[in-house]
């Protein structure tokens, strides 16, 4: 009877989903009501879950309850601890989402709600999480080696110093495209650029009681640095009407730009426990409770969907970004779906603490499909907006239009009517000057999630706090990002400076913590000034760059994964990671070659220098502007060229694992799995 | 009785995520008691680890 009553609820949730995701697919012309998408992304994940990733768990991983996890065999107390699924679950989420689920839907949504809804529920449930569940595996049975170890290890040694580079390179870029985010978001916005400004000495205020009055009490002075920042929110609004402080705290994205790249050097160098360390505590919590609070307002308020299932935009014509639906939307919306970065994590703390072989199946599988989840609430969030509001928050001057009329006017020409007086009504609402040209997506975000908030309880009276209050929590997991990413950076290239010359490779050697953070710093530094500058955006050029970055870290991972794949069942179960690992191969190397190659000046990157230096040599560039044509050129090449690098490093790593997957299937090459000898559990329940 | 333990387990996510439960078994492993020179000693080995890992995007 309890087995039926089991089917017959797997069935009805099947059932539901199916029609959800039908009626979410095939309605045209009237607005859909967004608890369509919730219901169908709801029942996806939770059929794909208990189906798809009970399939990989028992009969292709063959987990094993009774085989000791290195949480287990090497427990130490610091890294390696057998710690509850449920915790460890809340631990890899909380390390997996990032702003990519946020503002890659969002700028997504260019093309309609449906493209990017679609990728997200069959992307996380194909290819994220099975990329996320076999990695966090592969490494739990080797002793939670790192992705880069594991190539090395399984692929060969080219894999594995190729995975090294990819991954810094990768780095720089996701540096550069974030912080380039936050300057979007708060150009020209005295509220916002306070509210950011506050959480620093918020941070060093937590980094201080944490050491010297009150160490060890981390949830306590989270409490109180939360309290202090929403107090920082209330006196942004004062600050932006005050007459002396709005003209300090006005700053133009230049200014913020080297800013942020002041911060980062510093950020990076200075003692982890007095800034990093305390800010991060703050934004997991704050991530976390918005993630929640915007899922239940969601649920709550169930707002209707203003933006079409598609726009006219598939064609590749997007103010956004340039670029056709295939591939572009595939790239931009990355973490929410695939997300190669995933693969460090699941290869880092995550099976050092789980307990036993089974919870990785939550751990790694469902988290992914929480995190697709999170990126479905961020496409309700952005398209909650009037399509043509969301234009004008997201379109870059150089595509609509250098003032707000000429904006309005190109906008509204494109069947998405808006207009200035709309524009300013509501840009005062949220206590800003203006909310043209905000690209970047953050924005337009922050804005369909305060229309969610405020839609609550509270109406247009708190819009601007929940407009500010979502600015804040996006720039502050953003910084965090930034701030340790610049140091993971620093110890990447440090590891590999140390092989050239041994003294830069010593963290502990002052000259050259400096000189490799410099490097790190300048590196992303340089991308961030070039976005701030273009007159696209920025976003336009940096985001594909990074989503194509992303995705090619999964294609490694995907290709890591097959091999161990094909060392445990030859060729049975390859399909299960070469179906994502094809489509990424076709989507990413699709995308790469039309960002180089494409004749059109904004989507193609040598196009674009090309464009630049016939109208230079025509004299259609005015005199004041030569230099800046001249730079601008010089950064089409050199972004052309990093797509070029990544492409050759990764087929460079496919290559390489083609010939070892024939070679085994051949009998030609030795198959050695690396995993760590079976040892019997002995944990008791209890202790877990 | 189930309020109570999911009350219990988002507690001891929070503790997880703040890094308290593990000092809490550092402590207990150690055989030492709280103080701020421990707590000092803790969390920079603490951050050393958790810092040289790449962060998600």
């Amino acid at each position: 009877m309890k087995r039926f009553a089991g089917r017959a609820l797997w069935a009805l949730i099947s059932i539901l989903g199916a029609g959800a995701l039908a009626g979410v697919a095939l309605n045209r012309g009237e607005p859909v009501n967004s608890l369509w998408l919730i219901v169908a992304s709801s029942c996806v994940f939770l059929v794909g879950y208990r189906f798809y990733g009970r399939f990989i768990a028992a009969r292709v991983m063959m987990l094993n309850d009774d085989r000791a996890t290195p949480a287990e065999r090497l427990r130490n107390g610091h890294d390696f601890e057998p710690t509850n699924k449920w915790i460890v679950f809340g631990h890899h989420f909380a390390a997996i989402a990032g702003p990519g689920p946020l503002v890659g839907p969002t700028l997504a949504a260019q093309f309609g709600y449906l493209p990017g809804t679609l990728w997200i529920i069959i992307g996380a449930v194909l290819g994220g999480a099975v990329q996320d569940f076999i990695i966090l595996f592969a490494s739990m049975r080797r002793d939670g080696k790192s992705l880069g170890q594991m190539a090395r290890e399984e692929i060969g040694r080219v894999g594995g110093f190729t995975a090294l580079v990819t991954v810094l390179l990768i780095m720089i870029i996701l540096l550069a495209v974030v912080a380039l985010v936050v300057v979007n978001a708060l150009k020209g916005s005295p509220w916002g650029a306070f509210t950011i400004a506050a959480t620093m000495p918020i941070a060093v205020f937590m980094g201080l009681y944490l050491r010297y009055w009150r160490p060890g009490k981390v949830l306590e002075i989270s409490v109180i640095g939360f309290a202090l920042v929403m107090a920082s929110i209330f006196a942004g609004e004062w600050i932006a009407h005050s007459p002396v402080w709005a003209p300090v705290f006005n700053l133009s994205a230049v200014t913020l730009a080297f800013a942020i790249i002041v911060y980062g050097f510093f950020a990076s160098a200075l003692p982890v426990w007095l800034l990093l360390a305390p800010r991060d505590y703050l934004s997991t919590f704050v991530k976390l409770g918005v993630v929640l609070l915007l899922g239940v307002g969601i649920v709550f308020v169930r707002p209707q969907l203003e933006l079409p299932a598609f726009t006219r935009f598939v064609d590749g014509t997007g103010p956004v970004f340039a670029g056709k639906i295939f591939p572009f939307c595939f790239i931009t919306i990355a973490c929410g779906a695939i997300s190669g970065f995933h693969s460090l994590i699941s290869s880092g703390t995550t099976p050092k603490m789980i307990a036993k072989e089974w919870h990785a199946w939550p751990v790694g599988y469902g988290s992914m499909l929480l995190e697709g989840f999170v990126a479905v609430m961020a496409m309700i969030a952005a398209c909650v907006l009037q399509p043509g509001v969301f234009f004008a928050v997201n379109s870059p001057a150089g595509v609509v239009g250098a003032t707000p009329a000429a904006a309005v006017a190109t906008i509204s020409s494109w069947g998405y009517p808006v207009d200035v007086a709309t524009m300013e009504t509501l840009a005062r609402q949220v206590g800003e000057q203006t909310l043209f040209y905000r690209t970047g997506g953050a924005p337009s975000l922050a804005l369909g999630m305060a229309h969610i908030f405020a839609s609550g309880g509270g109406g247009e009276a708190i819009l601007g706090f929940w407009y500010h209050f979502a600015i804040m929590f996006e720039a502050l997991f953003i910084l965090t990002i930034i701030d340790a990413g610049t140091r993971v950076g620093r110890f990447m290239l440090q590891d590999l400076l140390g092989h050239v010359w041994a003294p830069l490779g010593r963290t502990s050697w002052m000259p050259g913590v400096i000189f490799s953070s410099a490097a790190v710093v300048l590196a992303w530094g340089y991308f961030l000034y070039q976005g701030v500058r273009d007159p696209l955006g920025g976003i336009n050029s940096l985001w594909p760059l990074f989503g194509i970055a992303n995705q090619l870290l999964a294609t490694i991972a995907l290709c890591v994964a097959t091999t161990i794949l094909v060392k445990m069942h030859r060729a049975r179960y390859m399909w299960i990671t070469c179906v994502p690992l094809a489509w990424l191969i076709t989507v990413t190397f699709t995308a790469a070659y039309q960002k180089i190659f494409s004749p059109l000046p904004r989507v193609g990157f040598l196009a674009q220098a090309s464009a630049l230096s016939e109208a230079l040599r025509n004299g259609a560039v005015e005199a004041g502007k030569i230099a800046e044509a001249q730079a601008m050129i010089f950064n089409a090449r050199l972004d052309a060229a990093v797509c070029a690098i990544f492409i050759v490093l990764v087929a460079t790593i496919l290559v390489d694992s083609v010939r070892q997957w024939v070679g085994m299937l051949r009998g030609t090459r030795e198959v050695k799995i690396h995993e760590a000898p079976f040892v019997m559990s002995q944990l008791r329940p209890e202790e877990i | 009785m189930w309020m109570r333990r999911f009350v219990r387990l988002v507690w001891a996510v929070l503790k997880e995520l703040s890094d308290e439960g593990a000092y809490e078994r550092h402590l207990a492993r150690e055989g030492r008691t709280h103080s701020p020179e421990e707590w000092r000693k803790f969390s920079e080995c603490r951050f050393r680890l958790k810092y040289r890992r790449a962060r998600c995007c």
